[in-house]
């Protein structure tokens, strides 16, 4: 059963289109990438999903009920910038995620924070903490909120390659608690390695297939242009490529 | 009719206990401007209310002032959080019209030409009487139970509000909910306090408190500490040289901010 289900969403900013007649759906335990040029509608979609941004037409379904329950999505966005002005501690800032919590289990706070390797820093200030640090204590928030789908707006931004590691760890995890994630990221290798189905989101072109598809360069060259895509086909293509984009013989 | 210490003293203490418990979510939400817009909306009311009482008759001065601000606090907190316009301007311009407003009205009044808004402004504990405890017991009461009942969601809301709303919380409620409280909190101060020393009050405690508390139980203990032993000296030095009360609490509590934060950032 889809955990959630998008049908002929639409949405614009004034008179600017950003979304049209946008359908999905997210299994339970699937990982679904994102991915789409700036400007593509990508975070708008995720803000409508996530009751930020009305919709103008069309529909969500989340579990079968028009809006979500309390609990049940976790949002973490690269726009998070959260106010750090209450003097908070890791833990304190953690078991924030408890408020909506969708287990029965009593989850741990020791255990979300070692989930994000950050069990040493339990009583540090959030302030101390590097924006790295930051994201991955957000990660562990979200953990302890236990949610069915996590909705994840860029969330490798600022991580380095532990802190992605420890992202796509965290979503393999909540995978195999049956738990499900929406993610837009222009890491197009990590999300070709970990995501089960990616979406290219473009305004009003959209397809959802298998991730093979993405590494066909004619799609790629009609919907998505950008520097992954390019460097996907230099690996695909080899040096050739560069010339002939550039009409070097 | 003279105003007796011990009436003086549980109103301060009551009105400290308040703004220690406000003032760091206060700080805290980046929107401290709206201490002084809503102490300013709040002269505008008072102004109307004179219009139409007298200051002995407390309930009613109350109750219409509480109602002017409140409805000046709501369009305010409306605006701002459909941002149609940027919330520094929007609490820039209400500022200085409701102080303008208010000042027209006590001039053009004819019933209430005897009163100095002066008394408001600064604040007179002559004018207290004992029907203020029961008008600061009632924004107290609800202030303490919003945030014992509560406090976590008043705490991510203040974080991050919009992951938490995403989990569900309605957030607006807590963002016209605080505003409210607030507003309810500074008419009930303008007696002693005075509508420009409110803001000392209100602000004072959470910055303090804020700067030295390394949790978040330590910052609000800090601030309803800081509050509390401030306030009752800054009155009891008023009363001991016979000054404002409201300028002298005021001068005081920011003598003792400094004094702290100083004496914090050398030990620290």
């Amino acid at each position: 059963m889809a955990v959630l289900t998008a049908k002929n969403l639409y949405f614009s900013f004034g008179r600017k289109t950003i979304l049209e007649d946008i359908s999905f759906t997210l299994g339970v335990g699937e990982i679904l990438g994102i991915v789409g040029p700036n400007g593509g509608g990508k975070s708008s979609l995720l803000k409508i999903i996530v009751g930020h941004l009305p919709k103008d037409r069309g529909s969500l379904s989340f579990s079968g009920k028009p809006s979500p329950e309390k609990g049940e999505l976790a949002y973490l966005s690269f726009e998070a910038n959260f106010n750090n002005r209450l003097p908070l501690t890791c833990s304190e800032f953690i078991s924030l995620g408890a408020i909506y919590t969708q287990s029965s289990k009593k989850m741990d706070i020791g255990e979300a924070l070692d989930c994000v390797d950050l069990g040493h820093k339990a009583q540090t200030p959030v302030e101390a903490l590097s924006d790295g640090e930051k994201q991955r204590m957000a990660l562990a928030r979200c953990y302890l909120q236990s949610p069915r789908i996590f909705v994840f707006d860029e969330p490798s931004k600022g991580l380095d390659t532990a802190g992605e590691d420890c992202l796509f760890e965290f979503l393999h995890r909540a995978r195999k608690r049956g738990q499900s994630a929406l993610v837009v990221d222009h890491n197009m290798g990590q999300l070709l390695k970990h995501c089960d189905n990616i979406i290219c989101l473009n305004k009003t072109i959209h397809w959802h297939r298998a991730r093979e598809d993405l590494r066909e360069g004619a799609t790629q060259e009609k919907h998505y242009h950008c520097e992954f895509e390019h460097g996907l086909l230099h690996e695909r293509e080899g040096p050739g490529l560069h010339k002939k984009y550039r009409g070097i013989s | 009719m003279e105003t007796s210490p011990t009436l003086v003293l549980i109103l301060v203490l009551s009105l400290s206990l308040l703004a220690g418990l406000l003032s760091p979510f206060l700080l805290a939400q980046r929107e401290t401007f709206i201490a002084p817009t809503l102490s300013h909306a709040t002269f505008l009311g008072l102004a109307i209310s004179l219009s139409l009482f007298s200051p002995e008759q407390t309930y009613y001065l109350y109750a219409l002032t509480l109602l002017i601000t409140l409805t000046l606090a709501t369009f305010l907190s409306h605006l701002s959080f459909k941002r149609h316009l940027p919330s520094d301007v929007l609490m820039g311009l209400f500022f200085s019209v409701s102080m303008g407003a208010g000042f027209l009205i006590f001039h053009l009044s004819s019933t209430n030409h005897s009163y100095d808004p002066h008394h408001y402004l600064s604040g007179d504990i002559l004018l207290l009487d004992p029907a203020d405890i029961f008008l600061i017991l009632v924004p107290l009461s609800l202030v303490c139970g919003a945030l014992f009942h509560s406090f976590s969601r008043w705490v991510y809301f203040v974080v991050d509000a919009p992951t938490a709303r995403a989990a569900g919380q309605r957030t607006e409620i807590y963002h016209y909910a605080f505003i409210i409280l607030l507003g309810l909190s500074i008419v009930s101060a303008v007696k002693v306090s005075g509508i420009i020393m409110a803001n000392t009050m209100f602000l004072a405690p959470g910055l303090f408190a804020l700067k030295i508390a390394k949790n978040l139980r330590g910052a609000f203990l800090a601030s309803v500490l800081f509050s509390l032993i401030s306030a009752t000296a800054g009155l009891g030095i008023s009363l001991l040289f016979d000054t404002p009360a409201g300028a002298t609490m005021a001068c005081f509590q920011c003598l003792l901010l400094f004094a702290g934060l100083g004496l914090g950032k050398r030990f620290s």
